[in-house]
């Protein structure tokens, strides 16, 4: 097996407020048109859920969640770890063969692309402050909401699961960067 | 000129007070060092705000003083009787503390920390003491009490507004030395010479109601507003609540029969159990944007111990969002103009209020009181009931209807009626004041003269509503004619003001009016009934320059104190032809100081008026900027300095290189390897042993910062023909093409090499610092240009990591560590794509090559980036596989005369200025920038065209961006035909080698050309862009 490096491989705990890096967790990145009806049955049958097709909501089901992430754009990820001794995803390749190759869609592998920074405890959102301009308080960011934004100049995508369990998705050359900036924050909750 | 040898007469006294204390000098630091710490026999016996169980000392300008946790330096200062604080900036006048709050003028000090860090220009009004607490006065040497800079203002007639404008704009080549003296002279304060250690934070905060200001008005709206059940903000400025309520006198008004300190503490208790409303203290709104973006200052530490501050955030920058803005900011209290109204001891009326209320501190024993309004009567009779004796008052009224004048006859108090004060006494502290009777019309003098002696003058013109920052967020205001001060006309409509910034004045008004306009702001129905018992106020007058008995070149009515502006100064700009109030303000920097006006702009603007004759509401006013008190730079640069201060990408390979011990390179923001160099060699050692093992042996590079995009879609082929300039329809799947991509310009913008992986699916790469841009181009093309085409994009070029291994051992290493790929020629030519398994780890390899040698590029998961370069320094190790840097790599793709977008091209290169006419497809019906391509400039002949360089002495190297000559002179200037855009020692030519862009550069072949530097002139030959295997033998073998 190929030794295998994550960006951060740490975790750590502050006043009401851990994080942790979660990998490695499959992503796909999903484009199509939601009115090409081939496209989204086809999607649907694989996947086994209809995609979200409200701006910032998520569906998931037992192993995947579907992130909205534009009109015509989905993130979706593996609800469990995945075997790191290989890279040949199953669901990739079906969706690839039945998507990509009909030019119903494009479906492209980014799980390296980002990492995942779990982050759990109360203080999620007091951390989050001091360099998102995202209001976390809105009514209309509830559980399962998903959202573009930035923290502290870098472009990420913060999944609430709920209250105290949020999935930060950051590009993997900028992760070691926000994970000393949020481990300096945490310190001065 | 006349007048100016006159009015030195009076001031020559002051100068010899000067001169005679240096005598003294060395004598008088002596005197203060030994000097017992003095007593607060200023402050009252009880009474005031501040806790007397907690007593602090401090320092100011070395002597040891004390006062009470919850004084303010000046609070503390005016108890020890120490009112001068620091000198005025042109003229060096000694100045006092002469207000309470943010719009202090003269009272700035420089607060003394830690060995060199220091803060300049602080408000001794605003900072609060600590045990230990430091500052000196500020704009004085050697010390505030015997100031050098004071000849001044000896000098004074003779630098009015724009001496300086007038008299060193010529001889132009004298300013050099003009400047040095000036320089010095100019600017307040001294700026720290280390670091700033504290911790300075940011946050976001977004609310449904922001209140700022937390006076009658904002404390009422607060009331209302948490009724709501909404998130609401309260912001004050000051470290208590109540705004100017807090320090009102206890005995003359009653809400529901409170006081009004009792009063201000049943609401803030009341709102502090409120969970909706989050209230901050000592947090001042610096700035108003549009659709309610505010930025706010919250001072978390500056009041507190270095012991209790450790560790601790200093101050914190908010970035607030707020649905709805209800102003509450109140009002500044305005000062008269006349002659020497800046002496120490002369203080704004309700600031002499506060320092009896608040602080429980009388400023002075013996007081005068100036006013055109009843406002300064309470400050009387508060000082009258504490056992302060008033001398008299002055009022440019005629009479009042008011209650207070009347309570101010009953207690015995001296009231003089239509009486203007011409002129004040005493250097370092105001001794007396000059009084004379007002003609009818307020335009003179008449009677005759009479002193009064004081030693605190308390004046009163009257109040501004503080609009600052409801213009800044766009409102407009109108000039109230009767009440002379400009209040808000339009607001947006989800933002109010209410109290006296909105021109409401009177505590029942402005409670009443409050929750009435609160109510229906928020669309409540929520009114208290309060019970509110206040005195009923007379009439206001007002005199913006208060008639003198000399003529105006004599005196010195100052409008902007620490500028020294007076209003003589502004009457010389209008003189002199400036008619708009803003080229005033500039002329005569007016309104230009640290406190930006808050003080003296009204009568700026007032003198302007009455003097040309224009109505102030046509006048208008100057510009409200943020922010409305200064902020500091920790605040606004937050945590984002050191390792935050930009972003940092790393490669997923990273690390070895760090272990592996090699130098980084900043290219956009990604760390890049730059060269690895052995013990003791230098940057240009290594490259030369780089370059050499690349070509020769084999050599090993991390590409993974080149941007990679993934691209699918049926209509995927059509958009390369129409985003590169070469044709793409028939490139073979499984094949790799370069591309140069254009600007609608014609000028080349990006480049790089792309991959057909499938029928509708390609991977373009990108230039490592263009990628991001580059893909947001194309993005906003597919939308915008050709939604037509069914395309889609995807970034993936964090996903892949990219070792790319080069030299003539380069086809052996590959085929160690990717075991199920055939290498041959013929299975694997060059410009080929291959999915290969290192393990059982998918990968994509291409053979391509950027430094002109045989060369592969493995392309794998991130997470795997590491291993599969480990497993290629240990599959070279037989062939002495050598990692290269970025610098090397250069110096390679330069023997080859391979372009770097950005390095060979500045934005006005095209392809054809390249050489590369080869890329340009002629059979193509459209690319971007094709059309430009055809423009007359473009196809001009003699444009700048990429060459070769040789230099004569192949052991001379050209400096990148030397300018290249045809003919030599023996002195600049001299026609500059070109520059240098690459150059290096190229150790597999063993000569030095550049390119360049040169004026018609494509016929020169052959011809020489000189490049002059400061020292030498190099002589060059013109030659071929390509100086290794033209042939290119290399990639294909």
């Amino acid at each position: 097996m190929l030794d295998f490096f994550t960006p951060v491989n740490e975790s750590q705990s502050y006043n009401n407020f851990s994080m942790k890096e979660k990998t490695p967790v499959a992503k796909i990145n999903l484009r199509g048109n939601l009115e090409n009806k081939e496209f989204v049955s086809k999607v649907g049958k694989i996947i086994g859920m209809i995609l979200p097709n409200k701006a910032c909501n998520t569906s998931s089901k037992e192993k995947i969640t579907s992130l909205w992430l534009g009109p015509n754009e989905w993130l979706l990820v593996s609800n469990n770890e995945i075997p790191k001794e290989t890279n040949i995803y199953e669901l990739e390749q079906v969706l690839f063969d039945n998507i990509s190759k009909n030019n119903l869609g494009a479906i492209t592998n980014v799980t390296d692309h980002f990492t995942i920074f779990k982050l759990s405890g109360s203080n999620i959102f007091e951390v989050l402050s001091k360099g998102c301009p995202f209001d976390f308080s809105s009514d209309d960011f509830g559980d399962n909401k998903v959202v573009q934004t930035i923290l502290n100049h870098v472009d990420v995508t913060i999944h609430r699961r709920s209250e105290n369990d949020v999935d930060l998705y950051v590009r993997r050359s900028f992760a070691g960067y926000l994970w000393d900036w949020l481990k300096d924050s945490a310190k001065l909750i | 000129m006349k007048d100016g040898t006159m009015s030195m007469d009076v001031d020559v006294g002051l100068i010899w007070l000067e001169t005679h204390q240096m005598i003294k000098f060395t004598s008088s630091i002596k005197w203060e060092k030994s000097q017992k710490i003095m007593s607060n026999k200023f402050r009252l016996s009880s009474g005031g705000q501040i806790n007397r169980t907690e007593r602090i000392s401090f320092k100011f300008n070395g002597k040891t003083f004390y006062g009470f946790k919850g004084d303010t330096l000046a609070s503390a200062l005016l108890a020890n009787g120490v009112h001068l604080i620091g000198r005025s900036f042109k003229y060096h006048r000694p100045r006092g503390i002469f207000s309470s709050g943010a719009e202090e003028t003269n009272a700035l000090v420089q607060v003394i920390k830690d060995k060199g860090k220091t803060d300049p220009n602080i408000r001794a009004t605003q900072i609060e003491i600590f045990e230990g607490f430091n500052a000196e006065s500020q704009n004085c040497w050697p010390t505030v009490n015997f100031d050098l800079g004071a000849i001044n203002n000896l000098f004074s007639p003779i630098i009015p507004a724009g001496f300086y404008y007038k008299t060193f704009m010529w001889p132009a080549n004298l300013w050099g030395g003009y400047e040095h003296f000036i320089r010095k002279a100019a600017g307040l304060g001294k700026s720290p010479t280390e670091n700033d250690p504290d911790i300075y934070d940011h946050k976001y905060y977004h609310c449904d109601v922001l209140i700022v200001g937390s006076g009658p008005a904002g404390l009422s709206a607060a009331k209302v507003a948490v009724k709501t059940g909404k998130k609401i903000l309260l912001v004050d400025e000051r470290p208590s609540f109540g705004g100017n309520l807090a320090f009102a006198d206890e005995e003359l008004s009653k809400i529901n029969d409170l006081k009004p300190s009792e009063w201000i503490e049943e609401t803030c208790t009341e709102l502090q159990n409120n969970k909706n409303i989050k209230i901050l203290n000592r947090t001042s709104v610096a700035a108003y944007h549009n659709y309610n973006y505010l930025i706010m200052m919250q001072n978390l530490s500056d009041h507190l111990s270095e012991k209790e501050k450790k560790g601790k955030i200093r101050q914190r920058l908010w970035k607030v969002r707020a649905k709805k803005v209800i102003l509450a900011t109140g009002s500044i209290e305005r000062p008269m103009v006349f002659d020497c109204n800046d002496r120490p001891g002369i203080m704004l009326s309700s600031a002499v209020r506060k320092y009896i209320n608040y602080y429980g501190v009388k400023c002075g024993n013996n007081v005068v009181i100036f006013t055109s309004n009843d406002d300064a009567y309470e400050t009387a009779i508060s000082l009258h009931n504490k056992g302060v004796k008033i001398e008299a008052i002055v009022d440019i009224r005629e009479q009042s209807s008011g209650d207070l004048p009347k309570k101010c006859n009953e207690l015995g108090i001296k009231i003089l009626w239509k009486n203007t004060i011409i002129y004040t006494e005493g250097y370092k502290k105001i001794n007396n004041v000059h009084v004379m009777k007002l003609s009818n019309n307020n335009s003179c003098i008449i009677g005759n003269k009479f002193k009064i002696n004081c030693d605190l003058l308390c004046v009163s013109g009257g109040y501004t509503p503080a609009v600052h920052l409801f213009t800044q967020s766009g409102g407009k205001l109108t000039f109230n004619e009767g009440k002379y001060y400009f209040q808000p006309k339009t607001t947006s409509p989800n933002q109010i003001s209410v109290g006296s910034c909105n021109g409401t004045f009177g505590l029942k008004k402005i409670i009443e009016e409050t929750q009435t306009k609160t109510n229906e702001f928020l669309n409540l129905n929520h009114n208290d009934q309060s019970n509110i018992t206040e005195s009923k106020s007379g009439n206001f007058e007002n005199i913006w320059l208060l008639p003198s008995d000399k003529v105006s070149g004599k005196t010195k009515p100052f409008v902007d104190y620490q500028n020294d502006t007076t209003a003589n100064d502004i009457k010389l700009a209008l003189r002199e032809g400036y008619k708009s109030i803003e080229h005033v303000k500039r002329y005569t920097t007016t309104g230009m100081a640290t406190d930006q006006g808050k003080i003296g702009n009204m009568h700026a603007l007032g003198i302007v008026s009455e003097i040309t004759n224009t109505k102030m509401g046509e006048l208008g006013t100057t510009t409200f900027r943020p922010p409305y008190t200064p902020l500091t730079f920790g605040a606004v640069v937050g945590r984002n300095v050191k390792q935050f201060f930009d972003i940092v990408r790393k490669t997923p390979i990273h690390e070895w290189h760090e272990k592996n011990g090699a130098k980084f390179e900043d290219v956009g923001q990604w760390k890049r390897a730059w060269y690895y160099p052995n013990k003791n060699e230098t940057m240009y050692e290594a490259v030369q042993r780089e370059s050499k093992a690349a070509r020769n042996g084999a050599g090993i590079l991390d590409a993974s910062t080149l941007g990679k995009i993934d691209i699918q879609g049926s209509d995927a082929s059509e958009f390369l023909n129409r985003v590169y300039t070469n044709a793409w329809s028939k490139l073979a799947i499984g094949k790799c093409r370069y591309g140069l991509m254009l600007n609608d310009d014609g000028m080349v913008y990006d480049d790089g090499v792309t991959t057909r992986l499938g029928d509708n699916h390609y991977i373009m790469t990108t230039t490592t610092g263009g990628a991001a841009s580059v893909m947001s181009k194309l993005e906003d093309f597919l939308q915008t240009e050709w939604p037509e085409l069914n395309v889609y994009l995807t970034s993936v070029t964090d996903h892949f990591a990219t070792v790319s291994v080069c030299g003539s051992h380069s086809k052996k290493i590959l085929e160690k560590v990717v075991k199920n790929i055939n290498f041959s020629n013929q299975n694997f030519p060059h410009m080929s794509f291959k999915e290969g398994l290192v393990d059982k780890i998918k990968c994509r390899v291409m053979r391509i090559s950027f430094t002109g040698e045989l060369s592969y590029e493995i392309n794998v998961q991130s997470n795997y980036g590491q291993v599969v370069w480990e497993k290629c320094m240990e599959a070279g190790k037989e062939f002495k596989i050598t990692p290269y840097g970025t610098e090397a790599m250069h110096l390679l793709r330069a023997e080859k005369g391979f372009i770097i977008a950005g390095q060979e091209t500045d934005g006005t290169i095209t392809p054809v200025d390249l050489q590369m006419d080869w890329i340009i497809s002629k059979k193509k019906y459209d690319f971007i920038g094709k059309r430009s391509l055809y423009r007359s400039d473009t196809m001009r002949e003699n444009r700048k065209q990429l060459v070769g360089l040789l230099t004569n002495d192949p052991k001379e190297i050209l400096e990148e961006g030397a300018q290249i000559v045809e003919e030599v002179k023996s002195k600049p200037p001299m026609d500059m035909i070109g520059h240098v855009t690459s150059s290096y020692y190229s150790p597999n030519l063993n000569k030095s080698i550049a390119l360049a862009v040169v004026k018609n550069g494509k016929k020169l072949k052959g011809k020489k050309l000189f490049v002059p530097m400061s020292d030498k002139t190099i002589e060059v030959t013109v030659s071929d862009t390509v100086f290794l295997d033209k042939e290119g033998d290399r990639l294909n073998a």
